[in-house]
C-alpha cells in the first residue's frame, strides 16, 4: 500500500493523540506514569515517522520541497524537541507546549490540502531550509515562556523565577545561535555573503543581543541590579523576535530585504 | 510599585532635542548627581560614540573601506593586538582595565548594539546604517572588548572550566574580526555570461567595470519545474569558465580560486517562456579572501553554545 497525502489525516491525528496523552501525563509529578507518558510519545513519533517513510518511498526523493513537505518536519522537530528539553531538564510542562506548536502545522496541512504539492522557490531548496526554521521556531516558545515567567516574577515582585528564567534563556539561546549561525552558513552558499544586515537579520541581531544582555545580567551577580530590568529585558527579547519573525514583514519597505521572496 | 521595581527613575529633561544630543544631556543629568558612582565608564562609552555620531552627520556618510585594503587593514589589526596584549601584561589589574572586561562594560556594550539593532531594523531601507561611523566605531569598541576578555582569561585558564567560554567568546571574536578587518577585501561584481562570446568585464556596486581573470560564456540554461504545479522549483545554468564547463544552480555556487565564488544571479527571462532560451544570465562574483577565519569562528561559536547546553544543570 502506497503512502500518499490522504493518508496523511488518520497518521496525523492518531500521532497527534497519542502525543497528546503522552503530554498530558508527562504533567503528573508522579513517577508512575512517566513510563507510559513516554511510551504513548514514542508510538506517536513511531506513527509519524511511519507517514513521513511511507511519503519518502512513494515520492522517491526527501519529502522537503514543498510547503506542505516542510511543514511536517517542523511539527516532527517541534515535538522532538519538547520531548528532549523534558527529559533532559524535567520541564513538565514542555511536551504540552511543543504539542501545541507542533499541532498548529499538523492542523494547517489537514485544512489546506491544496499547498502540499505547492512546490518550494528555487531559493528554498536547500538542506538547511528546515533546520534553520524548526530551530528558530523552537527558541521562540522557550524563550514565550521565559517572558511569561517573567511578567511573572514582575507582578509578584519575587527573584524566585530567575532560576527557571536562566535555563530557559541558555537552552533557548543554544538553539537561536544554532539557527543564527546556520543561516549565516546557508546565506553563503545562497546569496554570497554571511551576514547582509537586511531587515529580519538586524531584528535577528538584535534579539540575540537582548538575549545576550540578560544573560550578562545575570553573571554580575556581585552587583544590586534592578529586578524590573532583568525581568525587563527578557521581555524585550520577546518583543525583538516577534519582530524579526513578522513585524519586519509588516513594515511598508518591507519588500527589499533578501528575506522576503516576491 | 513603578518606582520600587525599576529602581531609580525620573523623567529626563532634554526631549525635544536631536535624539543622540537628548541622549547625552540626559546621561551628563544623570552623571551630575552622582559623579562617583559607576558612571565613569557609561560616560566615556557615549563621549566615544557621540565623537561619530558627529562626524557621521558631519561627513553625510559612513566609512569609506576603500583606503584599508589589504595588507593595511591587516597591519592595523596586528598593530592594534600587539597593544591590547602589552597593555594586558602591563597593567591588567588597574582598575581601568577591569571596568574594560567587566560583564559590566560588556552589558553596557550589548545594551548598545541591540538599540542599534533596533535603529538599523527600522531605517529604509535605502539608508546604509552598517557603514556608518557610530556603528563601525560601535562594532570596534565591542571587539576591543572581548580582546581584552579573551586575553584576560587565556592568562590561566583551563580546559574544562574554560572551555565554552573560550569557544564562545574566541568564536566571536574570530567571526567579528574576520567580518570587520576583511570588509576592505570583499568584492562583490556581477558579469553578464552571454551565449555569444566571450566575457571577463564585471562590474562592481558603484557601476564601475572590472577586468578578471576569468572568460564566462553561458553555454545553456535549464528552469527545472515541479510535475505538480509546474512552477520552477530550480535553476541551472551550464558556463563555460575559461572554456572549461561549470555547473550553476541555486543554492550551489562554484569555488573558483581561494575565497572567490561564483553564483548564479539572474537570467534571461525569455527562458520562462514556453519553448524561450536564455540568450544570457547574470552572474555574482564574490571575493572574500577572509572568508574562512569567518566560518572557522562561527562553528567555534557554535560548538561553544552546544557546549554550554550540555552543561545546563
Amino acid at each position: 500500500m502506497m503512502i500518499t497525502w490522504n493518508l496523511f489525516q488518520p497518521f496525523a491525528l492518531a500521532s497527534l493523540a497519542c502525543w497528546l496523552c503522552g503530554a498530558l501525563l508527562a504533567l503528573r509529578p508522579a513517577g508512575g506514569s512517566r513510563r507510559i507518558s513516554l511510551g504513548l510519545m514514542g508510538l506517536g513519533f513511531l506513527l509519524y515517522a511511519t507517514f513521513v517513510a511511507g511519503l519518502w518511498m512513494a515520492l522517491q526523493r526527501p519529502p522537503l520541497r514543498t510547503m506542505g513537505e516542510t511543514r511536517l518536519w517542523y511539527s516532527l522537530f517541534m515535538m522532538l524537541s519538547g520531548l528532549l528539553v523534558y527529559l533532559r531538564w524535567r520541564y513538565r510542562w514542555m511536551p504540552l507546549f511543543a504539542w501545541v506548536v507542533a499541532a498548529v502545522f499538523i492542523i494547517i496541512n489537514l485544512v489546506r490540502p491544496e499547498l502540499h504539492d505547492q512546490s518550494l522557490m528555487p531559493a528554498l531548496q536547500s538542506g538547511w531550509f528546515v533546520p534553520h526554521v524548526t530551530v528558530y521556531i523552537f527558541s521562540y516558545s522557550l524563550f514565550g515562556c521565559a517572558a511569561l515567567l517573567a511578567v511573572a516574577g514582575l507582578v509578584r515582585r519575587t527573584s524566585s523565577y530567575l532560576a527557571s528564567t536562566d535555563r530557559l534563556v541558555t537552552i533557548g539561546m543554544a538553539f537561536l545561535t544554532f539557527g543564527m549561525l546556520s543561516g549565516c552558513i546557508w546565506a553563503k552558499q545562497a546569496w554570497g555573503d554571511y551576514w547582509s544586515w537586511d531587515p529580519k537579520e538586524t531584528w535577528a541581531a538584535a534579539t540575540w543581543c537582548a538575549y545576550l544582555v540578560y544573560i550578562h545580567r545575570r553573571l554580575r551577580k556581585g552587583e544590586s541590579l534592578s529586578l524590573g530590568l532583568t525581568y525587563g529585558w527578557l521581555l524585550i527579547g520577546f518583543l525583538l523576535l516577534q519582530m524579526c519573525w513578522y513585524g519586519a514583514d509588516l513594515l511598508p519597505w518591507a519588500s527589499a530585504g533578501m528575506h522576503s521572496y516576491n | 510599585m513603578f518606582v520600587r521595581v525599576f529602581g531609580q527613575k525620573q523623567t529626563p529633561k532634554g526631549g525635544k532635542c536631536f535624539p543622540p544630543f537628548g541622549v547625552f544631556t540626559t546621561f551628563l543629568y544623570f552623571y551630575a548627581q552622582n559623579p562617583y558612582r559607576y558612571y565613569h565608564m557609561t560616560l566615556w562609552l557615549f563621549i566615544y560614540l557621540f565623537f561619530f555620531v558627529a562626524l557621521q552627520v558631519v561627513t553625510g556618510s559612513g566609512m569609506d573601506l576603500r583606503w584599508m585594503a589589504f595588507p593595511l587593514n591587516g597591519m592595523v589589526a596586528v598593530g592594534l593586538l600587539a597593544l591590547l596584549f602589552v597593555a594586558t601584561r602591563e597593567w591588567d589589574r588597574s582598575r581601568w582595565m577591569r571596568s574594560l572586561r567587566s560583564p559590566r562594560m560588556a552589558c553596557r556594550l550589548l545594551v548598545l548594539l541591540t538599540l542599534a539593532g533596533v535603529v538599523g531594523g527600522l531605517l529604509p531601507s535605502g539608508v546604509s546604517f552598517s557603514t556608518s561611523w557610530p556603528f563601525v566605531a560601535l562594532l570596534a569598541a565591542l571587539i576591543v572588548h572581548l580582546t581584552l576578555v579573551l586575553l584576560h582569561r587565556l592568562r590561566r585558564f583551563s580546559l574544562k572550566r574554560d572551555g565554552a567560554f573560550l569557544l564562545v567568546h574566541g568564536g566571536l571574536w574570530l567571526a567579528l574580526v574576520a567580518g570587520f578587518v576583511g570588509a576592505p577585501d570583499k568584492a562583490r561584481l556581477r558579469i553578464l555570461a552571454s551565449r555569444d562570446g566571450e566575457q571577463s568585464a564585471a562590474m562592481d556596486e558603484q557601476g564601475r567595470m572590472v577586468s578578471l581573470p576569468y572568460a564566462m560564456q553561458l553555454l545553456q540554461f535549464h528552469i527545472e519545474c515541479s510535475e505538480a504545479d509546474g512552477s520552477p522549483v530550480q535553476y541551472r545554468a551550464s558556463v563555460a569558465i575559461n572554456g572549461s564547463p561549470v555547473e550553476l544552480s541555486v543554492n550551489h555556487p562554484h569555488t573558483l580560486g581561494f575565497g572567490e565564488d561564483l553564483y548564479l544571479m539572474n537570467f534571461d527571462p525569455r527562458a520562462s517562456e514556453a519553448g524561450g532560451e536564455a540568450a544570457w544570465c547574470v552572474l555574482l562574483y564574490e571575493r572574500q579572501p577572509w572568508q574562512h577565519l569567518l566560518l572557522a569562528g562561527l562553528l567555534m561559536l557554535l560548538a561553544g553554545v552546544g557546549w554550554m547546553l550540555v552543561r545546563v544543570k
